[in-house]
């Protein structure tokens, strides 16, 4: 599934302008329901004096980075915070490739010490978000998390961004994220409605540590009927008329 | 024409009789020359008239012997003949008697030949009937097995004796709300995942940020629809299926509900 950018017109350079996209894209209250989960996680982190911020799950699949990558185009569109998005699911490194930018070099070449910091942080079409890549795929991303080089890659995101989004892997199945626990100031966890069996909720949840737990972003709610966003909610969702 | 017969026979001489005349003759004529010669009053000499041969003594005497024995073997004859007559007679008459009886003997013989083809013909008709008896009986013998005589006829049932319908159909009916029932509680037993928001709040006092509404895309789209249309079906199946079993047992829950 394509990631769509909220705020974007064109879709990138690359990305095939598929249905889904477009249709996600031009969706007024998928939109309007992003701008609203993004006020308040705002309002969370500032209360919370959060800068660093990972995005999990409990399985893949649940709409991570989807949720990610609206948060920081909604957060830096507002333009009160500068953003930065970095793909720190380094065995799979497929944000570059959703958002149509080059995947290397990202944060595991950064990691491995073999390219600056400089180099790895791009620029959005969206004012006020800067994108790190993944970078190549690795098999065990753990040593490389765990390590100096991804404290200093933090520590100086936090100075230089006012919220750094990290999208990172899932915590059942591979224990990456569990190595953030102490490197974030809090986590937010996506759940999928309908797909994930609440148990594994529970476990992430625990794994995470509930102190650190921002808040849910719960996915795949079924929408009301259409009678009921028509009649409620019609005349605000009407997108605007073509000339 | 047997009469004309006889008749003829007893007119015309037969040829023994014809051959013996002559003989008759000679002896009528020997008798006749016996009387001339033993007639002396007349003064005629006897030997004046009397043949050569008799007029010798010895010669005449022989000729008298031989034409006595000649007589009275002729007498013999005579007699035998009418004797022979006599018969014959007898014959005759006894033929007259039964010439004069044929008609009576034709009627009968007519009687007899017409009772004779009166029998023949009721043995005719006697032996047909035998025969056509014994075609009868062969041909009973041989169908005995595939021929039945209908001593009370079968009544056509007035419901069906298997399968019970109605059994059946309430069968069914209780099977299909077991499995849908059940099937429903052992799905929604086993599936652990949250389908609404009420639910995850219901499990969980977690700050909720915000919801993402499920992406409409074709698979979803068709899915809800499938899901959809599983519902409405089973609704359909089961208002049909109630409404089946009420038609069918209507008269017992009428009775039931009067009670």
């Amino acid at each position: 599934m394509k990631i769509p950018f909220l705020d974007r017109t064109e879709a990138p350079p690359g990305e095939p302008a598929d249905r889904e996209s477009r249709f996600l894209r031009s969706d007024p209250m998928f939109v309007e329901q992003f701008k609203s989960l993004s006020s308040r996680f705002e309002y969370r982190i500032d209360t919370l004096q959060c800068k660093v911020v990972a995005v999990t799950s409990a399985v893949a699949g649940e709409g991570k980075t989807v949720s990610a990558v609206n948060l920081a185009t909604n957060l830096a569109s507002s333009g009160r915070k500068k953003v930065l998005l970095v793909d720190v699911d380094l065995r799979k490194c497929d944000l570059a490739k959703r958002v149509g930018i080059a995947p290397v070099p990202g944060l595991t070449e950064h990691l491995a010490g073999s390219v600056a910091i400089k180099e790895i942080v791009r620029n959005s079409v969206t004012r006020g978000l800067w994108i790190v890549p993944g970078g190549m795929r690795i098999s065990a991303p753990w040593e490389l998390l765990s390590g100096e080089r991804f404290r200093d890659f933090l520590k100086e995101a936090r100075d230089r961004f006012d919220l750094v989004l990290l999208d990172t892997p899932p915590v059942i199945p591979v224990s990456d994220t569990l190595a953030l626990r102490d490197l974030v100031d809090g986590f937010i966890l996506v759940y999928r409605l309908g797909f994930t069996p609440h148990p594994m909720f529970k476990k992430a949840m625990e794994d995470t540590g509930e102190k650190k737990l921002l808040g849910v972003v719960l996915n795949a709610v079924e929408p009301q009927s259409e009678q009921y966003y028509q009649r409620y909610y019609g005349k605000y969702y009407k997108a605007p008329e073509k000339k | 024409m047997a009469l004309e017969r006889v008749r003829q026979e007893s007119e015309q001489p037969s040829g023994r009789r014809a051959d013996r005349i002559p003989i008759r003759a000679g002896i009528e004529r020997i008798a006749a020359t016996q009387e001339s010669a033993s007639l002396p009053s007349d003064g005629k000499q006897p030997g004046g008239v009397l043949p050569a041969s008799a007029s010798s003594p010895t010669g005449g005497m022989g000729e008298l012997r031989r034409m006595k024995a000649q007589l009275k073997s002729s007498e013999v004859e005579i007699a035998s003949l009418k004797r022979e007559k006599q018969t014959i007679a007898q014959n005759v008459a006894a033929v007259e008697q039964k010439i004069e009886r044929a008609p009576k003997r034709e009627q009968e013989m007519i009687s007899l030949i017409r009772d004779y083809e009166n029998q023949k013909k009721s043995y005719d008709d006697l032996l047909k009937k035998k025969l056509e008896a014994d075609v009868s009986q062969n041909l009973e013998k041989r169908q005995k097995g595939t021929q039945f005589q209908i001593l009370d006829p079968a009544n056509l049932p007035q419901e069906s004796f298997k399968p019970d319908r109605k059994k059946a159909m309430l069968i069914a009916l209780l099977l299909s709300l077991a499995f849908g029932f059940g099937g429903s509680i052992f799905l929604e037993t086993m599936d652990l995942t949250l389908r609404d928001v009420s639910d995850f709040k219901h499990l969980y006092k977690v700050q909720i940020l915000g919801t993402i509404p499920a992406v409409q895309g074709l698979e979803s789209r068709r899915e809800r629809a499938l899901r959809r249309a599983a519902v409405i079906g089973g609704l359909v199946t089961f208002t049909v299926a109630l409404s089946a079993f009420l038609i069918v047992y209507h008269v017992k829950i009428r009775t039931i509900l009067n009670f």
